[in-house]
C-alpha cells in the first residue's frame, strides 16, 4: 500500500490564525488526512467597548482602539488570532455581563458556535475539492454543546468522538475519545479514570488488527513524558519547593493501561501544552504536539504510515 | 478596574513554565561563576593591562554585557523553547547554517565544561591548598597543591569532578536547581567572608605586614620591582582599558544569558530572561567591584598588577588571588574553610550550568529530528536526559584530558573565539527579524517588537551586539594573552567542527527523506494561513 500521510495538531483554543495555518499545512504537505486532538474552543472573551464612536479593548494588558471599520476589523482579527472571542458592547453592558454569569455564558456560546460553524465551512471549502478528510474530537475544555455543532458536520469534516472509522480504505482504524481524566478545573469533559478505561475498551473491542489502529484521545497517557505539568494545591495554586515549581505527570492512567495492553500503531494526544514530544510505549508511538495558540504558532506533526507501520514523523511549527 | 480593562474568562485549564526570574538569575550567576570569574579581575585583568582600572574594566564590560543580554533575552522571548538561539536562527536565516553554529557551540561547551572542571585541580584547589600550606605551615597541603596541579592530579581530580557533575545532572531538574541555589548563597557567603577580612584590616600597613609574614620579609616591597624587571610596563590608559574591558568582559561575565538556551523552561520568558540576565550581570559586577574597592583600600593597583604579572609571566612564586589576600588578613581555619567550601562548590555549579544548557541545545536538535530522538531520552523516574548528559560528560572528559596534557584544544582560552563566532548567527537572525519575518516580529512580545521611532530596538541593540562580537573576534587575534593565541590550528579546528555539523545536518536530512518520507526542511518552513 502506498504512503498515507497524516497532519496532526491539537489545542487550537479558538485561535483563528492557528486553525487556518493547520488547514494550509494539510494542503502544503499533501496530507491524506487531517486530524485534530480537541480543545477547539477559546478561554476568554474580549469586550469591544463603544466609546464616543470608537471601540476600545484591552488585549494582553495593552489597550487598543479602533476608529474606523477597517481598524475594527483588524482589531477583531487580532483578538481571534490569539484565541479570544470579541463582542461589541457598551461599558454599561460590559458591567451587566460581568455581574450576570449566565448571560456571560450565552455570549461565550454564541462566540463558540459562530466560530466553529465558520471553521467547518472553511475546512469544507479547502479540503473537499481535494478529497482530504478532517477528523476531530473535542477536548476537556470544550463545552458539551459543542457536540451539537460537530454533529452537524457532513462531508469532509468528521467528528470521531467515541467512534471508530476506517482510514486508507480500511488499512487503518481511527478511534476517538475527546476527554481527559479529572482535572482541578473540573472541565466539561473531565471523566473518572474508570469511565475512560471502559469507554476505550469498548471502542477497541472487536478490532481485528490493533497494531493498525490509531487512538485519538485528548489526554496523553500517564507518566509518558507527554503529560508533565505543574503540581497544584487544593486552591489551584502552583506548588513550589525550594522556590521552584513542582512538576508532575497528570495524564490518564487508563489511557496508558489500554495503550500498553492493546498496543495500537499510534496514540495521538494533546491537552498538556507544555509537554510536547514523541514517545514510544512498547510498539506504540505516542504524540503530543503541544500548543502555542496564544502566540499564533501552529504546532503540528507530519506522520507517514506505510504497510501498517509508522514510516516517519516530523514536528512542524510555523 | 474599568470596563474596558475587563476580560471575561471561562473556567478552563492553564499553562505554566517552571524557572523563575530568580532561577534564571542563579543560572546566570553560576555560569559567570562567583569563584573562577571572581579571581580573574585581580589575577589577570590587572596584569594583562598593567594600569588598567579593574573597576573600569568590570564596569565597561558589564555595560556592554547589558546590550548583549538584551539581544539574547529577545532571542529567547521570540522563540521561548529549548535551544532558542538555534531555533530562531534556523527559522529566520538558514537551518543548516544555524545547526552548524549550534553544533560548534554545544560540542565546544561540553569540552569547555571539562576545561573548567580541570581548572579546579589545576588552579583553584592549588590556590586554596597553598593558602592553607602557607598560612598554617602545612607541608602536606603544599604537596597536595603541587600534585593537584600536575597532569596526574588534573586527570584524577578532574575525572572525579566530571563523574560528580555527571551524577548530579542525573537528578531531577528541581533538585539541580536547588543545588544551584544553595551554591548561590554559599558563593555569596564566601565573598562576605572575603569582604569581612578586607574591610576589617586597619590599613595598607596591616596588609603589607600580613603579606611579609607569610611570603617572606620584604616580599611585599619587592613585588613591583620584580615585575618591572620581568618586563611589566605600568601605564594607565583609558582607551586601552576600554578595549581590554570589551574582551575581558566576555571572559568574566560569560554565562549571564544562558537561560536563553532553555527558554522553554523559563516562565514568562519575555520578562524573566531579561531580568535574570541583567540581574546576574549587575550582581556579579557588584560582588567583584566591591571586592576591588576594599582591596585597593589596602594595596595600590600597581602592586596588584605586579603580583598578577609575576604569576602569569615569570617563574617567581606568586599568589595573585583575592582569596589569598583575604586569608592572610584573617589566617584562621574558619575563614579559609568557608572560602574553600564556597569556591569548590560553586566551581562544580559552574560545570553543572554548562551540562544543563548544552543538554537543552541537544534537545532542540532531537526535537527537530536532526539527531536520533534517543539522545534526548528523558528517564521516566528521575526526569533527567540521561543520554544527553552522558554524552556531555564524555565531551567534558575530553576537556579534562586536554587540560591535563596541555593539549591542542586549550578550550578555556579559545572558548571566547568559538562562542563569539557561533553567536553571530542567532544575533544576526534576531537583528534582521523585523525585516525577514515581519509577521513573527509583530506577534512577538514587547521586548522583541519595541521600537525607537521607526527603528526596531532589537535591530539597534542587535547591531551594537554584532559590533561587540566582531570586536572580540578581532581582539582574540590582537591580544593573544586574552584570546589564547588564536592560530591557524584553532581556526582550522573551528572550521572542521563546523563542517562536520553541516555534514550531520545534510546527512540527517537525506536519511529522513529517503527512509521516512519527511523532509527536515519542512520543520522550518513558514505556513501561511489559508
Amino acid at each position: 500500500m502506498k504512503l498515507f500521510r497524516i497532519v496532526y495538531s491539537s489545542d487550537f483554543h479558538a485561535s483563528e490564525l492557528v486553525f487556518r495555518k493547520f488547514l494550509s499545512a494539510g494542503l502544503m504537505y499533501e496530507a491524506r488526512a487531517l486530524v485534530v486532538g480537541g480543545d477547539l474552543t477559546g478561554k476568554a472573551l474580549v469586550p469591544l467597548i463603544r466609546v464616543d464612536g470608537r471601540y476600545e479593548a484591552v488585549i494582553a494588558g495593552v489597550r487598543r482602539a479602533a476608529e474606523t471599520e477597517t481598524e475594527l476589523k483588524q482589531l477583531r482579527r487580532l483578538i481571534a488570532n490569539v484565541g479570544y472571542y470579541a463582542q461589541e458592547m457598551t461599558a454599561d453592558e460590559a458591567q451587566y455581563y460581568a455581574e450576570h454569569p449566565a448571560e456571560q455564558a450565552q455570549l461565550f456560546r454564541r462566540g463558540i458556535e459562530e466560530q466553529l460553524t465558520r471553521w467547518i465551512e472553511l475546512a469544507e471549502q479547502h479540503l473537499r475539492p481535494r478529497g482530504i478528510p478532517l477528523y476531530l474530537i473535542p477536548g476537556n475544555d470544550d463545552p458539551l454543546f459543542v457536540d451539537e455543532i460537530l454533529e452537524r458536520c457532513a462531508g469532509s469534516v468528521v467528528n470521531v468522538d467515541r467512534r471508530r472509522i476506517e482510514l486508507a480504505g480500511g488499512e487503518y482504524m481511527l478511534a476517538g475519545l475527546g476527554v481527559s481524566n479529572e482535572t482541578p478545573w473540573r472541565c466539561p469533559r473531565d471523566w473518572p479514570e474508570e469511565q475512560i478505561d471502559r469507554e476505550l475498551r469498548g471502542l477497541l473491542s472487536g478490532v481485528r488488527e490493533p497494531a493498525r489502529s490509531i487512538l485519538l484521545v485528548h489526554v496523553p497517557p500517564y507518566d509518558s513524558g507527554l503529560d508533565t505539568a505543574p503540581a497544584l494545591d487544593q486552591e489551584l495554586r502552583i506548588r513550589y519547593a525550594g522556590g521552584q515549581v513542582l512538576m508532575e505527570p497528570v495524564g490518564s492512567r487508563a489511557v496508558r493501561r489500554v495503550i500498553e495492553e492493546v498496543q495500537p500503531l499510534l496514540g495521538l494526544h494533546g491537552h498538556i501544552h507544555e509537554s510536547p514530544g514523541f514517545r514510544k510505549l512498547g510498539r506504540t508511538l505516542c504524540v503530543n504536539v503541544g500548543s502555542e495558540y496564544a502566540e499564533g504558532i501552529l504546532r503540528a506533526a507530519i506522520i507517514n504510515l506505510e504497510r501498517g507501520k509508522v514510516k516517519g514523523y516530523l514536528p512542524i511549527s510555523g | 478596574m474599568s470596563a474596558t480593562q475587563r476580560l471575561f474568562v471561562r473556567q478552563s485549564s492553564g499553562l505554566v513554565r517552571t524557572i523563575s526570574a530568580f532561577g534564571a538569575m542563579v543560572f546566570g550567576v553560576h555560569c559567570i561563576s562567583l569563584s573562577s570569574s571572581g579571581l580573574i579581575p585581580f589575577s589577570w585583568v590587572a596584569s594583562v593591562w598593567p594600569g588598567a582600572s579593574i573597576i573600569g574594566v568590570l564596569t565597561v564590560a558589564m555595560i556592554l554585557g547589558l546590550f548583549h543580554a538584551y539581544t539574547y533575552a529577545a532571542i529567547g522571548a521570540a522563540m521561548p523553547r529549548s535551544g532558542a538561539d538555534y531555533v530562531l536562527a534556523s527559522r529566520i536565516l538558514n537551518p543548516t547554517l544555524a545547526f552548524g553554529a549550534s553544533w560548534v557551540l554545544a560540542l565546544f561547551s561540553g569540552v569547555v565544561a571539562g576545561g573548567l572542571i580541570a581548572w579546579i585541580p589545576g588552579t583553584a584547589l592549588p590556590t586554596l591548598l597553598r593558602t592553607i600550606g602557607i598560612l598554617f605551615n602545612n607541608q602536606t597541603a603544599t604537596d597536595l597543591a603541587t600534585w593537584s596541579a600536575s597532569s596526574t592530579g588534573i586527570l584524577v581530580i578532574g575525572t572525579a569532578c566530571v563523574l560528580l557533575t555527571w551524577a548530579t545532572m542525573l537528578l531531577p531538574t528541581q533538585t539541580i536547581v536547588r543545588i544551584l541555589e544553595v551554591g548561590f548563597f554559599l558563593g555569596l557567603a564566601a565573598w562576605a567572608v572575603i569582604y569581612f577580612a578586607l574591610a576589617t584590616a586597619p590599613g595598607p600597613e596591616a596588609f603589607q605586614s600580613a603579606w611579609d609574614r607569610f611570603m617572606g620579609a620584604g616580599s611585599f616591597a619587592s613585588r613591583i620591582d620584580l615585575a618591572v624587571q620581568a618586563g611589566m610596563e605600568y601605564s594607565p590608559n583609558v582607551a586601552i582599558m576600554t578595549l581590554a574591558g570589551l574582551i575581558m568582559g566576555f571572559w568574566i561575565y560569560y554565562g549571564y544569558y544562558i537561560p536563553t538556551f532553555f527558554a522553554g523552561e523559563v516562565k514568562e520568558a519575555h520578562r524573566n530572561l531579561l531580568i535574570g540576565a541583567w540581574s546576574a550581570l549587575i550582581i556579579t559586577w557588584l560582588v567583584f567591584s566591591a571586592a576591588d574597592l576594599l582591596l585597593e583600600r589596602l594595596v595600590p593597583l600597581e602592586w596588584i598588577a605586579a603580583e598578577g604579572y609575576l604569576y602569569n609571566n615569570t617563574d617567581t612564586f606568586a599568589m595573585p588571588w583575592i582569596t589569598f589576600y583575604a586569608s592572610i588578613l584573617r589566617p584562621n581555619v574558619l575563614v579559609v574553610g568557608l572560602i574553600t567550601i564556597g569556591w569548590v562548590y560553586t566551581l562544580i555549579n559552574l560545570a553543572q550550568t554548562y551540562f544543563f544548557y548544552t543538554s537543552r541545545i541537544i534537545f532542540s536538535w532531537a526535537f527537530d529530528r536532526i539527531i536520533p530522538s534517543g539522545i534526548a531520552y528523558v528517564h521516566p523516574r528521575v526526569g533527567s536526559p540521561v543520554v544527553a548528559v552522558t554524552l556531555i560528560a564524555i565531551l567534558a572528559e575530553i576537556g579534562v584530558l586536554d587540560a591535563a596534557t596541555r593539549g591542542i584544544l586549550a578550550t578555556q582560552l579559545h572558548f571566547v573565539f568559538f562562542a563569539v563566532i557561533t553567536q553571530i548567527v542567532p544575533v544576526l537572525a534576531v537583528t534582521l527579524l523585523p525585516f525577514l519575518k515581519p509577521d513573527l516580529f509583530e506577534a512577538a512580545p514587547r521586548i522583541v517588537r519595541a521600537k525607537l521611532g521607526s527603528l526596531p530596538v532589537v535591530t539597534l541593540i542587535g547591531a551594537v551586539t554584532l559590533v561587540y562580537l566582531g570586536w572580540m573576534i578581532l581582539a582574540s587575534f590582537l591580544f593573544p594573552a586574552v584570546g589564547g593565541g588564536i592560530g591557524r590550528g584553532t581556526v582550522l579546528t573551528f572550521l572542521l567542527i563546523f563542517l562536520i555539523g553541516i555534514a550531520v545536518h545534510v546527512a540527517s536530512r537525506l536519511y529522513r527523506l529517503r527512509r521516512e518520507g519527511v523532509d527536515l526542511a519542512w520543520t522550518f518552513r513558514e505556513i501561511p494561513p489559508v
